[in-house]
């Protein structure tokens, strides 16, 4: 074969991968699975329609499409063992190596277009819904590289391991190393875990604030890397007809990925956090700057509802949940002046503006759950419980937190039978809410500096 | 002679569905599940999340020794070969419960002895079903499917029977959905056998 018709040769027997690989076959059942089980689906469903969510979204749909595009490598590895063509075909003209190399690579495109037309999708939805920003490439690119990735080690150990239970044992395997990641991330907080292609590479609320440069999308891409070209190095060491040169090409391949996938380990290794940033790699990240912006704000509530323009979608509904709650308290000797939403720690804000979270971009909320976090959240912060310092919330401040909830129309949720002290505080909450308005409110205007402080008990409430 | 018969047709039947290399396979996933339950996380969605999947992948070891490496030529040859499969099948199963049932020996798996029956019937039934109605060859592709679902329906705390793992483990309807698609499985795989596309 001539130079030039090789690449033709080689079109044409992609061509033949294309039509005859087993990739096509589970793609329905990927669509399915990517609205249902996924972050991508859970991303387009939720209430904020934010581009970092929407980008993170992607290498989180490796969780569904990873595992499938690695098993079918593995499967189409095995095809020449499992058909007894080895013999057969080492008597072919064309080397081993490129033969492999074809089967590898359909496998790989339908994967990749897949996922191509995952990201075009979710991309024209965010669009569509007008979401403020610009797509992350980062994490696109950490998406499309984990399907190369987990096709070429599918492969790989397809290769190495011809049998029928290879790949399925291949592809949940591949899910159980992706949930232990997560496990290891979001349970036990290990900093190895952030160079999985599966976890968030940064924040999506802090991205507006902050930029995308954390350094951690750059740790997986590494990884990935790393992956790819051991993978590609395996079948050329494995093939006994391979020639010596190729060997050694294989040998270096494998080499080269494992010194990747090393600094990636070791770069993760240093990963720290920083308050409303995130999690930043030293090396990588650039200085934690903030994007300078200019708040939106809704005043049609008691107090002024400000947020960063990417949450203007959101603002509305939420100014219009909280001016039941809001309305109790506005105007009050030590009251905020204005509730701002979003807004991440680390950046700063005026002192009299009482910070809540945004609703949620990267999962489904209904409008009345919306309503009640929102709400619930406002009360919180307006009274000094912090979420993540459960000693902040003494019995009084929850009662009272608790009373506005009621005052303003939310039946309380609870979670399990509640002790003798919630009950305390549960009951006089209730005796708090069915106080006439105007005594509550000069209860309050009495009361809220100290109840900020933590200094009033619960006997101290009306 | 004629005695030995039926114990060489259940050797061969057995070696050419590989199930030496499936038992130790699923002595591996009972090593696999004993270490999970032993080292990784023991609260939250993933303690139910991670044993799951290693249940899942005992199942799809037992789903995998079903496909014929004959295809029609054995299916010509005499009428027992349904009795031979449904015999290797549920014996298969009872080496992957009796398996995974040591591996979680001494260990606090969440969803204990009786949810470990039936999150693995309900597994391999729908293992079973994809390899008698999709393909023989690709029969994990159900098993992946349904676990990917199952883990959800943990995590976000769906309630529908149909995903029994993310059901308590006495649940009755739950057990009932798992049991019904564990018997339709092994009666599909029975008297169908495996489908052969011929495409994968």
């Amino acid at each position: 074969m001539t130079a030039s018709r090789a690449p033709a040769g080689a079109a044409r027997l992609l061509r033949i991968e294309l039509r005859r690989t087993p990739a096509w076959l589970p793609l329905p059942a990927l669509t399915v699975l990517l609205g249902l089980a996924s972050p991508y689906g859970r991303a387009l469903r939720a209430p904020v329609a934010l581009w970092s969510a929407r980008s993170l979204a992607l290498p989180g749909a490796l969780q569904v499409i990873g595992p499938f595009v690695a098993g079918i490598a593995a499967w189409a590895a095995s095809r020449e063992a499992r058909r007894q063509l080895t013999d057969l075909l080492t008597t072919s003209p064309r080397s081993p190596l490129a033969r492999r190399l074809a089967t590898w690579a359909a496998a790989t495109a339908v994967g990749l277009a897949f996922y191509g037309l995952a990201a075009g999708f979710i991309f024209a939805a965010t669009a569509w819904q007008d979401a403020w920003g610009a797509p992350l490439w980062g994490p696109v690119a950490v998406g499309a590289l984990g399907v190369v990735a987990f096709s070429g080690v599918g492969f790989a150990i397809g290769v190495l391991l011809p049998s029928r239970f290879t790949p399925p044992l291949v592809a949940i395997g591949f899910l159980f190393g992706l949930q232990l990641t997560l496990a290891a991330w979001y349970a036990t907080g290990s900093r190895y875990a952030l160079a999985s292609p599966v976890v968030d590479s940064v924040g999506p609320g802090a991205v507006p604030f902050f930029g995308d440069g954390t350094g951690v999308v750059v740790v997986q891409l590494l990884l990935l890397a790393g992956v790819v070209v051991a993978a590609l190095g395996v079948p050329g060491l494995t093939d006994p007809s391979t020639t010596r040169g190729t060997r050694l090409l294989a040998t270096a391949l494998v080499a080269a990925g494992l010194c990747l996938g090393g600094t990636a380990i070791g770069l993760a290794r240093t990963a720290r956090h920083e308050p409303g940033r995130g999690t930043v790699i030293p090396r990588l990240a650039g200085t934690a700057t903030v994007v300078p912006y200019t708040p939106v704000c809704d005043r049609t509530g008691p107090l002024p509802v400000c947020a960063h323009p990417a949450y203007r979608q959101v603002l509305a509904t939420v100014s219009t949940d909280l001016t039941a709650l809001t309305g109790q308290f506005a105007g009050l000797p030590g009251a905020p002046t204005a509730i701002d939403v979003g807004t991440p720690g680390g950046v700063p804000t005026d002192p009299g503006v009482l910070r809540i979270d945004a609703p949620n971009s990267q999962g489904p909320m209904s409008p009345g759950l919306i309503r009640y976090v929102t709400r619930e959240t406002a009360a919180g912060a307006l009274l000094g419980i912090e979420p993540d310092q459960p000693a902040t919330a003494t019995p009084a401040r929850r009662a009272v937190a608790d009373g506005l909830l009621l005052a303003a129309g939310e039946t309380l949720t609870t979670h399990g039978p509640l002790t003798a002290d919630q009950q305390r505080a549960r009951a006089a909450a209730q005796r708090f809410a069915a106080l006439p308005a105007t005594a509550r409110r000069a209860w309050l205007a009495a009361h809220l500096t100290a109840l900020r402080a933590g200094t009033l008990t619960l006997e101290q409430l009306p | 002679m004629t005695a030995l018969v039926p114990v060489r047709l259940g050797r061969l039947y057995l070696t050419s569905r590989r199930v030496p290399a499936a038992i130790a396979a699923l002595a591996g996933c009972a090593v696999a599940l004993h270490l999970v339950l032993r080292w990784s996380v023991t609260a939250g969605t993933f303690a139910t999340q991670l044993p799951l999947l290693v249940v899942g992948a005992a199942a799809a070891v037992v789903g995998a020794t079903h496909r014929s490496p004959f295809g029609e030529a054995e299916r010509a040859t005499g009428s027992r070969l349904p009795v031979l499969r449904f015999i290797a099948s549920l014996c298969l199963a009872a080496v992957a419960y009796g398996a995974l049932a040591a591996g979680a020996a001494g260990t606090a798996l969440t969803f204990g002895a009786t949810g470990l029956l039936r999150d693995l019937g309900g597994i391999v039934g729908v293992t079973l079903l994809t390899a008698a109605f999709a393909s023989g060859n690709l029969a994990w592709l159900g098993t992946l499917t349904y676990l990917l679902l199952a883990m959800t329906a943990v995590a976000l705390g769906w309630t529908t029977p149909w995903l029994w793992p993310a059901r308590p483990p006495l649940d009755a309807g739950a057990a009932a959905c798992a049991a019904a698609t564990y018997l339709i499985g092994l009666a599909a795989v029975t008297s169908r056998g495996t489908r052969d596309t011929g495409r994968d």
